[in-house]
Order: C-alpha cells, then structure tokens, then sequence
C-alpha cells in the first residue's frame, strides 16, 4: 500500500476521532441545560400556575406575571396540593359547584410520561401476558413469555419449549377475531408491580388495532374497530385507577388521543394539543379530577396545555421558549459540524454529522491559513494540502494534521 | 513460504505463553458466568430471570466486557516489544522478503489468534446461554458482547499501531486517538442498540490494518 495513502487514511482516523472527541470536550465543559419551571393549571383561578425552579427571588407566578407568595401558590392549586391543604384544613369543599370527594381526587389522578427514545430503542420482541382476572389482588407471573411476530408463541420457562396447547389456543382466538399477521407492534405494560393488568394493544398488518389479553387462562381478543382515519403509530398502555381508559394511542399525524372504555367498545377521545412528533418531543400529564396539564417539550422549548378532563378539549395554552444553551453558542462558532454516536431521544447508536452555523467556517478558515503558512511541512504542496484539509474538517482537522506525522521520502520498499 | 512460516512459529514462540494464560481467562470467565446466570436463575427462578431480562435488558458476560481489549493489547506487546527491543526489528525487515509481507504476516498472526478466541469463545456462550434462554434472549445477548469482541480487534491493531511506532513521543500523540476510537466499542448501551453501527466499527478495524505499515515505515526511515 502507498505510504501516502496510509498516511490520509490515518489522517482520516484521528480526524473523526476528533470530530467527536474535541466538541465532547467543549460541550462537557460548557453545556447548561434549560430549567424549565414547573407548571400546573389552577383550577382555582384558571391559569397556568408557574414554579421556577432556577434560584430566582419569586418563583411562583401564573402566566400572565403575577407573582404569588409560596402559600398563596398552594391555596391556588387545591387538586395538586390537596394532602397539605387537607392538614392545614384549608381544602376547599368544591369548585365551580363540584363537590371535592377525597376518594373521587384520588382515583381521577393521571399521571403519564412519554419520552422518544420509547419507540427508538432495542425491544427483545418478548412479552409476559398477566391474567387479567387473577384470584389475588397482586398479580402473578404466569409461569411463560410470548413472542408475536408471525404468530403467537409462548414458551415455557421450565422446559425453554413451546407450550403448544397455549400457543394454538392464542393463535385461533387472534385469527377468529381477524388478526391479520405479521403484528406491527405489541405494547403493553410488563411490569408485574402494576395494580391491574389489561394485556397488550397490538397492531396488525392490516393497520387495524386489538386488544389481546388473558382472562380466566383464556385468550380475549377484540378488534378496536377504531375510525379509519386513525392510523396508529404508537400505544403506551397507563394504569389509571378508575379505570376510565386505556392508556395513549399517538396516530401517524402526531395526534393523541386516550382509549375510553365504553361499555365494552373503545371510543378514542383525542386530546387538545397540537400535533406532536414522537422522534423529538417529550410528553407530560398530570391530571386531576377536572383538569389535566399536559407538557410537549423539544429543542425549541415547552409547550404547556390545560385540557377539561373530561372532554379533553383545551382551555389555556402557554410556551415557553429554551434558553440558549452555551454550549450551541459555541458550537456556532469553532464547529460548522461534529460528529456525534448518541442521542437523548434515541437508544441506538447511531453516528449523525451536526451542522451547526455558516459563521463557524470563519474559524476553519482562519485555522487553515494558520496550519498552512505557520505550522505545516515546508513543501508547497504540503501546505496547500494541509490548508484544504483544515478548510473542510476544521479544529479536528488540525489536530489531525499535528498528531500524525506527514510522510517523508524513500518509502518502504514495496509498500 | 518456509519464510513465513518461520514468522509465524517466531509469532507462536513469542505470544504462546500469553495465549495459553488468557485461554485459562477466557475460560474462566465463560464457566464463572454461567454458574452465576445458574445462581440467579435458583435463587429468582428462570421465569422471574427471563422477566427481569424482558423488561429491564440483557446483562450476561459482564466479565468478557473488557476481556478481548486486553487480549489484544498483549497480543501486539508479546509481538512487537521484543522487536522494538535492541531495534530487532530491523533483522525481521532485512529477511530476504519485502517489508510489507512480513509486517502483513505479523499483523494476520495477531488477528488469527484474536478471532480464533472470539470465534471459540462467542458461539460457546451464545450455546450455553440457549440452554437456558428463547432465542430472542440469546440475540440480545450476541448483540450485547458482539462490540466487546470487535473492540478486540480494534485495540490489537491499535496497539500494533503504537508499539511499532519508533518515537516515544508519537506513541503518546498515537495513543489519544487510538483510545477515542476504542471507547466507540464501549458506549454502555442496552444489547441492540449497536445494530446500525456495527458496520461502522468493522470499517474502523478494516483502516486500522493499514495504521502498523505507516509506524513500519517510520521505523525503517530511522525515526527515533
């Protein structure tokens, strides 16, 4: 091989070593993160109530800028402090004429979080199905796991062998109630630990979704005859303790909606807030018996909604821009791109090439002229040779040029 | 050819000893995690085992994890310190055969004995773990030591790189990079997540063939 072809791949190598290595560096020393306050709707005064929580004098403000002090914030939110209110005997008996039931507050309580490295994230393809009808009140490990791709199959844990029996039974309740195969996807919740169990939300290769679980050993399957309009792209199955929905269906077009039970139908109701992108945004809700404050939050900041709980359509909306993180100030101006493997709203690791700004093209443009008439070989090809390379990669480039040494005559024989 | 296999029984002479210690690693390391994956299967139950592996992500082989770096770091110093010692080297590049062969033979030396612990090794674990184990469990498992294994080969070609190297002070400049691109094989993330990238660090073990000519040729031009 060319020594001088060993000598670019070479430069190549430390090149992409520090076209993620240096800007890692300068972000690990610069990076500041956003503080976003916390912000819940009163449903006391019917504004969006805010809780800063970047070491400001007042914290607590609503949004349109009037300051509270710390107790009128909680007498302001009753739903959400309504444990403190109770002790202090300051909980209100009603709101807007509807009476508090401590009980009522308590099973109405939505709490729901999604963040976007849910769906970007390596899966084994193996779920456990719960009895959904258990004779206890905790749940118990049913004794196999299951995979469904091209058909149902649960395999035993004693044996690591398909539980035939099992698997056919599964197999001809999904195909009687029209489950197409290959599945698309299978969501549920797995974890053992949840207070009841409802199986699995899955989608077929005819776009159409069901609901699969197992009651009393036997298999419930039932097609979610959802509007056709609905194309789903994501379910995350919730928990909530009256039992009022499902969990969240997103649809392609960024829509959310709960899956209501309805007297055993299942009605989508969709949710009041702008469409949302599952590969960049982070989903918050916090819900109580009247409202729900529901948080959308990317890159460009949070948006945050107050949604009447029962219909789901809005009442308040506020936004909240980023503050400019050090770091992309930075980067806008030593780096045009770095290279980087990992991502906040992704598992995998996948090598991206950021760009940031036109205006950092001056520093490799300064550095190239640096590198070629000061620092490289004395050659003149040499020279433009390292000007262009520091021209395209920059700081990494540079560094490059300086780590490995440029080749010299006389080469290896035969190399 | 008797000349290379010369170079290959002077590669065996050097690095046997290394080989057959880091063969009773590796074989340690395979019988202690599976009487650990025995222990926790008792003591939890295989179901609650597989649950826990289902939810929260395959983490069998904890001690290969840095295993097969190591075993190519001593590979390229049981090779290439001896050579670098009283500069040796210079009587290896004087045999009558070119340059480039000999430090091809060397690296291929290095590699074959590499692979052949991963080829031993990977699918021995992956058989055992299926005893256990749905195959979904046991791909998880090969995608989660699969970087662990390649890192193995990166560093022995990136220490072949810097062992070679004449000059201390480039050995040090060497080793920066060298160690950036070795932390790629080592990102902590849940087994799968290096699919796409795989592919990626193969291309990296592919260029790092070509980086032991260069301190090679560094050498016969009598850098020092």
């Amino acid at each position: 091989m060319n020594k001088r072809i060993i000598y670019i791949i070479l430069l190549l190598f430390v090149t992409i070593a520090g076209l993620w290595g240096i800007p890692e560096l300068v972000k690990t020393a610069t990076s500041s993160k956003s503080h976003y306050p916390f912000v819940y709707f009163s449903s006391v005064k019917k504004k969006l109530m805010f809780r800063e929580s970047d070491g400001r004098k007042n914290p607590f403000h609503d949004d349109e800028g009037t300051v509270y002090t710390d107790d009128e914030y909680d007498k302001s939110l009753p739903l959400f402090n309504f444990r403190q209110l109770t002790v202090n005997g300051e909980m209100p008996d009603s709101i807007d004429g509807i009476a508090i039931d401590p009980r009522e507050l308590r099973v109405k309580m939505v709490n729901f979080r999604y963040a976007p490295a849910e769906i970007h994230r390596p899966e084994t393809g193996l779920y456990i199905m719960y009895e959904s009808l258990p004779k206890k009140a905790k749940l118990e490990s049913p004794g196999d796991v299951f995979r469904m791709k091209d058909k149902i199959e649960f395999i035993d844990d004693e044996t690591n062998t398909l539980n035939q029996k099992k698997s056919e039974l599964f197999q001809s309740a999904l195909l009687k109630a029209g489950y197409t195969f290959p599945a698309q996807w299978t969501y549920g919740d797995l974890n053992i630990r949840k207070p009841y169990d409802e199986g699995y939300f899955s989608l077929d290769a005819k776009d159409e979704l069901y609901h699969i679980k197992m009651v009393n050993g036997r298999p419930f399957v039932k097609n979610t005859q959802l509007d056709s309009t609905i194309k789903p792209a994501y379910f995350s199955m919730l928990e909530v303790a009256d039992k009022r929905f499902y969990g969240f269906l997103f649809d392609k077009k960024g829509n959310v909606y709960i899956i209501e039970e309805a007297g055993g139908k299942y009605n989508p109701v969709q949710l009041g807030i702008d469409p949302v992108n599952l590969d960049t945004d982070d989903l918050m809700i916090l819900g109580n018996m009247l409202y729900w404050t529901v948080s959308v939050q990317n890159e460009s900041g949070k948006r945050v909604y107050a949604l009447g709980a029962q219909t789901l359509e809005r009442v308040r909306d506020t936004f909240i821009a980023a503050s400019p993180d050090k770091w992309d100030v930075v980067a806008g101006k030593i780096f045009p791109f770095y290279l980087t493997f990992q991502k906040k709203t992704n598992d995998y690791v996948v090598p991206q090439i950021n760009f940031t700004a036109y205006l950092a093209l001056f520093c490799n443009f300064a550095l190239a002229l640096l590198i070629a008439f000061l620092i490289s070989g004395k050659s003149k090809k040499q020279k433009i040779f390292s000007g262009i390379y520091t021209l395209v990669f920059g700081i990494a480039g540079a560094v490059a040029l300086l780590i490995v040494p440029a080749p010299t005559p006389n080469p290896l024989k035969g190399a | 050819m008797f000349m290379y296999q010369s170079i290959i029984y002077k590669e065996w002479i050097k690095t046997r000893s290394m080989i057959v210690l880091m063969a009773i690693v590796f074989l340690g390391a395979g019988i202690y995690s599976f009487m650990k994956i025995a222990e926790t299967g008792r003591l939890m139950g295989m179901i609650n085992y597989w649950e826990g592996t289902i939810e929260k992500g395959v983490s069998f082989f904890e001690y290969f994890k840095y295993l097969p770096l190591l075993l190519g770091i001593l590979l390229a110093v049981t090779q290439y310190v001896p050579e670098l010692q009283f500069k040796r080297l210079k009587l290896t590049l004087h045999l009558p055969l070119p340059e480039k062969n000999i430090i091809a033979v060397m690296l291929a030396y290095g590699l074959a004995v590499e692979l052949l612990f991963i080829l031993i090794t990977v699918p021995l674990l992956l058989l055992g773990l299926s005893f256990g184990f749905p195959r979904e469990i046991v791909w998880g498992a090969f995608w989660l030591i699969l970087p662990w294994f390649l890192a193995g080969l990166a560093a022995y070609l990136i220490a072949s790189w810097i062992c070679l190297e004449p000059q201390w002070k480039q050995r040090v400049l060497d080793f920066i990079p060298g160690a950036g691109v070795i932390s790629f094989f080592f990102m902590g993330v849940k087994a799968g997540a290096y699919q796409p990238f795989v592919i990626y660090l193969v291309g990296f073990i592919l260029l790092a063939f070509a980086f032991s000519f260069y301190s090679a040729i560094r050498f016969k031009e009598g850098k020092s």
